[in-house]
């Protein structure tokens, strides 16, 4: 059938970037299944952060999708991907969680809570359910039986379905754990997953053994909640060198003191393709911002600012801001990132550099024709003869002199 | 809430000038028959037919009792339980049963405005996992209806101690949230934890109450109403009217 294949097309479209085929999704069900803990108590604001951070998509329980439908509207918004079962494992104290004590179980259940057509009234882009093997033979049958009825409601209707498999139970032993996910993957696909949601195997060959056996899209999951924040992007970064198309976070982002943050930290990993050393120097993006009223011009910026591109005191005028002061009083003019010169420049040799948020020159493509020169409002592009290239201030690679040295703090640095 | 069948029907039980509501749940008959500690109430219901913005009631009760309560908005008991035969029942119960008896589409045949079931909870596991899938069908039943659903939370089962009750409450009511149910009925827990509860429980909590005391307990704390049962004296209905409407 032509129109549901296209239908699940088209879906995963919404839950994985047309254009590295990659995903940051977060997710947001954990009040569905365990104690309320302060993710859940602030849900409102965590969403609202992780919306504002650029997450692709968002896994959460039917009744939040209802609540909050209004903040899963338009365009830029992430895809919503509807948990369509209910567990208890992490009351059990087997899924590595402790944050479930209100209300201890003995034993292992799990129960089907939404239906494929439930998912696409609701505008889903996709359902996810889980997949566990390990627990009991009776178990890990039901289970996939579920499974079997969720993937042939999702062909019909053109629904991407996301299985999770987790290796659990007593039949689940370190020496067999990472070959148990490594099947339940392929099993998994077998049923009918377009993508999966699967934990880490615990190092990058394994995992990578893994992805290879899927062959649908890998999306792996952040389980308890890292140690630390550059803990959990060595664990993303180890699931992008083995070949995952993303994340399924939830604690890691929705626990995070700034869950914007760590949702942007992660997508620069997973679109932008840096390292977590990049993602984690890199200080900006900046600004600066000036109070005009308070520079007594004693001019020690343009001072620090020109030792700092020349290594050496008093070429005042190679400085990348300026004081200028008269009878009215000080003022100062310096770069406000107002993009001119990107615009003038038809040799599109200017952007503004992601990391610190300064003007870069694309040397290479820069034919020395001084538009920016000119353009400048606050005068303060400069021109190296020597090099026949524009200078821009480029604040100072993350920390910019003028605002550290301004006595009266006339000159501040925003983030 | 995107639902405006929900919406209306809601509206049509919490009053509009100060957003609360006071409801009689009459459908414990079903279970118990007409015990002793109810059958006075039962009797003079007609004196307090004007008190209360809602009755929860059983499909047949709904014929009976529209007459008698002629305007009133009925909200239409989904389920059965023995549970309340433990206390005082004839025949107290052996194990917990708990059944659906109404199918939430047959709703607006019975002219009832909302639906309500019960969530028992601290039972076995396998209670518990059929109870959960028993309201995700019910709620997504009600969600295409537009019908607003309400869960009577009982945190009564054998895990529950004195400890852990009022955090089983809540534990039940962060779920019942996100299984999209619309309004939450909860036994007397501590003020503290009620304030916990609404920090984060963004749909309404109605309080359990059997007396007037029960009833300015939740309404001091800040729930927009509360749930008598048969058990409660005709005699301090009107004062209760009071303090919930105040």
């Amino acid at each position: 059938m032509v129109v549901p294949a296209v239908g699940k097309k088209v879906r995963l479209n919404r839950i994985f970037n047309p254009q590295d085929q990659r995903a940051l999704c977060v997710a947001a069900d954990h009040g569905w299944m365990t104690d309320p803990t302060d993710n859940v108590i602030n849900l409102s604001s965590v969403l609202k952060q992780v919306i504002a951070g650029g997450a692709d998509a968002l896994l959460v329980s039917f009744g939040t999708a209802v609540r909050y439908s209004h903040l899963l509207k338009g365009r830029h918004s992430p895809a919503l991907l509807l948990r369509a079962d209910w567990m208890n494992l992490p009351r059990l104290g087997m899924g590595g969680a402790s944050d479930s004590n209100i209300l201890p179980a003995q034993k292992f259940k799990q129960v089907t809570a939404a239906k494929a057509e439930d998912a696409l009234r609701l505008g889903a882009s996709g359902i996810t359910i889980y997949y566990f093997i390990g627990y009991s033979d009776e178990f890990e049958a039901r289970n996939l039986e579920d499974c079997a009825r969720f993937a042939s409601d999702c062909r019909r209707l053109g629904l991407p379905l996301i299985i999770e498999p987790i290796a659990t139970g007593a039949m689940v032993t370190g020496t067999n754990a990472t070959e148990l996910l490594i099947a339940s993957a392929r099993i998994a696909v077998e049923i009918g997953a377009d993508a999966l949601k699967i934990p880490y195997t615990g190092d990058v060959d394994s995992f990578a053994r893994l992805v290879k056996a899927a062959e649908v899209p890998v999306l792996m999951l952040g389980g308890a909640r890292s140690e630390t924040p550059r803990d959990a992007l060595e664990l993303v970064e180890e699931g992008l060198m083995a070949g995952a198309a993303g994340v399924v976070f939830g604690r890691n982002i929705t626990r995070a003191k700034d869950p914007e943050k760590m949702v942007r930290d992660i997508s620069q990993l997973i679109h932008s393709n840096k390292s977590v050393d990049e993602v984690l120097k890199q200080p900006g993006p900046f600004r600066l911002k000036t109070n005009q009223k308070l520079c007594t011009g004693c001019r020690i910026c343009e001072m620090q600012c020109a030792f700092f591109h020349n290594g050496a005191y008093g070429q005042l005028l190679t400085a990348r801001l300026k004081i200028q002061s008269n009878g009215n009083g000080n003022k100062i003019f310096f770069c406000t990132l107002c993009k001119k010169c990107i615009e003038v420049c038809e040799q599109t040799a200017l952007q503004i550099k992601p990391d610190i948020g300064c003007i870069e020159l694309d040397k290479d493509k820069c034919n020395g024709c001084k538009k920016c020169v000119e353009i400048c409002p606050m005068q303060v592009v400069l021109f190296s003869e020597a090099a026949q290239k524009p200078l821009f201030c480029d604040f100072c690679n993350g920390l910019p002199q003028c605002a550290k040295w301004c006595p009266e703090g006339a000159i501040k640095l925003l983030t | 809430m995107s639902n405006i069948g929900k919406e209306f029907r809601l509206a049509e039980f919490f009053d509009r000038a100060d957003n609360r509501t006071i409801i009689l749940d009459t459908s414990s008959l079903a279970s118990v028959g007409l015990a002793q500690d109810m059958a006075k109430s039962w009797e003079r219901l007609d004196e307090v037919a004007g008190q209360f913005d809602a009755l929860i009631v059983s499909a047949a009760q709904i014929n009976r009792l529209s007459e008698k309560f002629n305007g009133s908005t009925f909200i239409a008991r989904l389920d059965w339980t023995n549970l309340f035969r433990m206390d005082s029942f004839v025949l107290p119960p052996t194990e917990i049963k708990h059944i659906p008896i109404v199918d939430p589409d047959d709703i607006f045949s019975f002219g009832a405005t909302a639906a309500v079931c019960y969530l028992l909870f601290g039972y076995d596991e396998e209670i518990e996992a059929k109870m959960i899938e028993y309201i995700s069908g019910i709620t997504r039943a009600c969600y295409k209806s537009g019908i607003p659903l309400l869960v009577d939370i009982y945190p009564n089962g054998p895990k529950i101690t004195r400890v852990n009750f009022d955090a089983s409450v809540v534990l039940a009511s962060s779920m019942m949230q996100e299984a999209g149910v619309d309004v939450l009925i909860v036994p007397p827990i501590s003020a503290e934890k009620i304030k916990e509860m609404q920090r984060f429980i963004k749909i309404p909590i109605l309080g359990r109450a059997e007396t007037k005391k029960d009833s300015g307990f939740f309404i001091d704390n800040n729930c927009p109403g509360v749930c008598l049962s048969l058990k409660t004296s005709i005699e301090e209905i009107p004062d209760i009217r009071k303090i919930v409407h105040k």
